[in-house]
């Protein structure tokens, strides 16, 4: 069964290159603030429970300033989030709204989830201090906070990978099959790792400019946090490469090319630079290798969507000719019909137009809606033009019936409607 | 017919939209830009006393409207594609399609607004006031232009008027409900962030001399904002051609519908009238009000906004799309054509979703799903059933034949004879079992 169908038959708003772009560009600045929220939520609260066990000041304040960030960070991601939605609705809508409507629910829930996580966030946030003696119900709202926000991208991922392989869905039963098909776990624990290197650069350039903007006491703190910071990126960064090979080796055949290699490869090189960079900041007395961490990372952020962008290309290439071709073969079906309904005459005899349009509340002798035809027929005896006039503008005249509508219908097919009365 | 079929079992697709649309309306207009005057306007009142009381009431009042503006406000905002794209994919992928641009600029001021909002929240305390409150006041402009700029959207899917024939992107943009829907929802702003303003201010402890002043100032503006909402709305609907119309198709259907129109028809000068009264008690005796009470203004303005959104909500039928597309997400050009060729015919997704040999009745139940399931549940909200109980067989055929003479407002039967008979035996058989 060909569950593609046919396209939306309207024409684009702007040229197909330019929303290509825009999904891809808006999507990955998207995506760096869900990196950072992630990422931000859950530094917040890890470092709580270190600190508090490892008797720590330092890694507590870590972990406020932190979890401060995330105001900032979810709203911008929430909202950047719309560019996106819109632009993959229009490029892929067969596929998208497809995917969608076969995770239904799952799907709904999303802004649900997001919309919990959020005031859950915003409780662990400014309660910090008032459920300070009570540790374990503070961090329960931060704890809950993080599942549910580590929870949405399997949704997320689920779908956007259903929508690639439209070959599946015949089999497919809803989200947890999509969940399982190949390559959507790789994703998810790449992004995950995406998440922690994006913060830990994140943490590394953030509180670099601001240990240069305080006094030397407090500069210390900022210091540290920077080289936690630059930890975290080193580390996640090497996770990446590996759970990225991963993740181009489940890859489903139809979304390979040749375009793919070579950009997981160049990706690879890049990681290796970015890490052998990190590594030299991480120990170096002042640092010097920010300028060219930075220019890295967003080389390789911008590989990264670039790559996403060929396997889609590639994975939907036959079922977009697929799509083309149903499409084309409805409107040329439609075009057809429409000539020959031209060149049909159309009858409206009175009995016709009678079951057409006066049926429902009209019966013979039993009262419907409105009064029977033989109560009618006695009323207008003598009067043919009176009931004309009647049905051509109806007017309350039993208080036990309601208004009849305006039919309007031209004055010959009336008419026949009266005359068909009258023979009945 | 080209998407999955969702069905949200009781409550019904509809309402799910409604829902999602009423908090949406409701926390943009009351809390981000009603709000946004509301805390700039105290911040001014503390610049020009110099008491710091306004300033921390202000800022207080400001940091739960950022809590429920980005989850509640900024998430049913999200959630309104996140549903159309499931109940009704057909409809909101073309209306992405012709709205595309106004829409993308829509997203660019939200970003710019976003910005401001959140760098008003962060430098409060910390620069010049004089300064800060310039931030306020940008934060204003720029959630007003959000209002502006999906008006002429909301507009032009209710009265397209001359966009229909030219096609120019002005003549939809500036329809006929554009001016008046834009002055009634600046109206129901103010009015609606008096309502949040009073119950968030319930919650805290505020000095009494404050309280009462406090209560003044919104007293005020609940009485001006309502009268004016009352009034711009007769306006509004005076501007909405199909409305007599669709009255005449409800009336004639049953009378309850009759009554429940003419109640609608006060309900909103009613409730305006209550709160102007509501207003006067708090302007005169502010200081007196127990602050258990405060969440009673809301409450109704609550009531009054899901009324005015469900009135535009009904002028639009049968069309999500006027004259052009069904509320079901079939095109009017379509409808000739699918019912000499079946609606089954290409009727991928119900098929997928059903038995492998449809009996009769499952036939029919697949019609129900593809033409009827966006409005009508089994036996839940609108249920199908329930409006059929009592009928026999014929008096079911005989109102499908026809009801898009005596119901207008709902997108006519498409399909063959054959298929006609299946939803009349699906309706017929399923109206007794529980």
């Amino acid at each position: 069964m060909n569950l593609i169908g046919k396209d939306i038959l309207l024409p684009l708003p702007a040229p197909l290159i330019f929303l290509k772009w825009l999904l891809v560009i808006s999507f990955l600045l998207h995506i760096i603030f869900v990196n950072l929220m992630l990422g931000g939520a859950l530094f917040g609260v890890i470092y709580r429970v270190i600190g508090r066990y490892k008797r720590d000041i330092f890694y507590e304040r870590f972990a406020r300033e932190i979890i401060l960030t995330t105001t900032v960070t979810k709203s911008i991601a929430v909202v950047l989030g719309v560019a996106p939605l819109l632009s993959i609705s229009l490029v892929y809508t067969k596929f998208f709204y497809g995917a969608n409507g076969i995770t239904a629910p799952y799907w709904l829930s999303v802004p649900l989830l997001v919309m919990t996580a959020f005031l859950l966030l915003y409780i662990y946030k400014f309660t910090w201090d008032t459920l300070g003696k009570r540790f374990f119900i503070h961090l329960l709202f931060g704890i809950t906070a993080c599942t549910i926000l580590f929870f949405i991208p399997f949704i997320f991922l689920t779908n956007i990978n259903l929508m690639l392989y439209p070959d599946t869905w015949n089999n497919v039963r809803g989200f947890w099959s999509a969940l399982v098909l190949p390559n959507v776990i790789p994703r998810y624990l790449h992004f995950i790792t995406a998440s922690l290197a994006i913060t830990g650069f994140f943490s590394y350039f953030l509180f670099k400019y601001r240990a240069g903007r305080r006094s030397t006491s407090d500069a210390d703190f900022y210091i540290r946090s920077s080289k936690l910071g630059i930890l975290w990126a080193l580390v996640a960064t090497l996770a990446q490469a590996i759970f990225g090979l991963i993740n181009f080796i489940t890859l489903p055949d139809v979304a390979f090319s040749w375009h793919v290699t070579i950009l997981v490869i160049v990706a690879l090189i890049v990681a290796v630079l970015v890490s052998f960079f990190l590594f030299q900041e991480y120990h170096s007395e002042n640092t010097r290798f920010g300028l060219p961490i930075f220019f890295l990372i967003t080389v390789l952020i911008l590989i990264m969507g670039t790559l996403r962008h060929v396997i889609r290309e590639n994975a939907l290439e036959i079922p977009k000719q697929v799509l083309a071709e149903n499409t084309e073969y409805y409107q040329m079906q439609l075009a057809r019909f429409k000539e020959e309904e031209l060149a049909e005459v159309k009858p409206s005899t009175g009995k016709e137009l009678f079951a057409a349009y006066c049926i429902v509340c009209h019966a013979f002798d039993k009262r419907l809606i409105g009064p029977p035809l033989s109560y009618i027929r006695e009323k207008y005896a003598t009067d043919r033009e009176k009931m004309i006039e009647f049905i051509k503008e109806p007017k309350k005249v039993n208080p036990e019936y309601p208004k009849m509508p305006k039919l309007g219908l031209p004055k010959e097919d009336i008419s026949k409607i009266v005359d068909y009365i009258y023979s009945k | 017919m080209d998407f999955p079929i969702f069905q949200l079992p009781l409550l019904g697709n509809r309402l799910l939209i409604a829902i999602v649309g009423v908090v949406h309306v409701l926390i943009s207009h009351g809390c981000a830009i009603g709000g946004s005057l509301v805390v700039v306007w105290l911040e001014y009142r503390f610049i020009k006393t110099g008491d710091g009381r306004w300033n921390d009431l202000a800022y207080r009042i400001l940091r739960i409207l950022i809590i429920l503006t980005t989850t509640l406000g900024a998430l049913s905002g999200v959630g309104i594609w996140f549903t159309t794209a499931v109940v009704s994919p057909q409809g909101i992928g073309s209306l992405l399609r012709i709205f595309f641009w106004a829409w993308a600029i829509e997203w660019v001021i939200f970003v710019i607004e976003l910005l401001l909002f959140l760098s008003y929240y962060l430098t409060w305390y910390k620069i010049d006031p004089e300064k800060h409150i310039k931030i306020g006041i940008g934060y204003i402009v720029f959630s007003y232009f959000t209002l502006i700029i999906i008006m002429g959207i909301l507009g032009a899917m209710l009265t397209p008027g001359r966009w229909l024939t030219t096609h120019r992107f002005w003549d939809g943009y500036l329809n006929a409900t554009f001016l008046p829907q834009l002055v009634s929802r600046t109206a129901m702003a103010v009015m609606l962030s008096c309502g949040f303003g009073l119950l968030i201010s319930a919650f805290f402890r505020i000095e009494k001399d404050i309280r009462s002043s406090f209560h003044r100032l919104m007293g005020k503006w609940m009485i001006i904002s309502s009268i004016a909402f009352v009034l711009s709305s007769i306006f509004y609907y005076k501007t909405l051609p199909s409305i007599p119309e669709v009255v005449t198709a409800i009336a004639f259907n049953t009378r309850t519908y009759e009554k429940y129109l003419a109640m609608s028809k006060f309900l909103i000068p009613v409730t305006g009238i209550i709160l102007v009264l509501a207003g006067c008690i708090l302007c005169f005796l502010g200081h007196a009000i127990k602050r258990g009470t405060l969440f009673l203004p809301l409450l109704i303005m609550v009531i009054m906004v899901g009324q005015y959104e469900r009135v535009r909500e009904f002028v639009r039928k049968p069309y999500v799309i006027y004259n052009y597309m069904y509320s079901n997400g079939i095109r009017v050009a379509d409808e000739s054509f699918l019912s000499k060729k079946g609606i089954l015919e290409n009727a991928q997704w119900v098929k997928w979703q059903s038995a492998k040999e449809p009996s009769k009745k499952e036939l029919g139940h697949m019609v129900f799903r593809i033409e009827c399931s966006v409005c009508h549940t089994y036996r839940g909200v609108n249920g199908i059933f329930r409006n059929v109980r009592g009928w026999d067989e014929e008096t079911i055929l005989n109102f499908i034949t026809s009801y898009k003479y005596t119901h207008p407002y709902m997108p006519p039967f498409i399909g063959t004879e054959e298929e006609r008979n299946a939803l009349v035996s699906f309706l017929d058989t399923g109206k007794e079992e529980r």
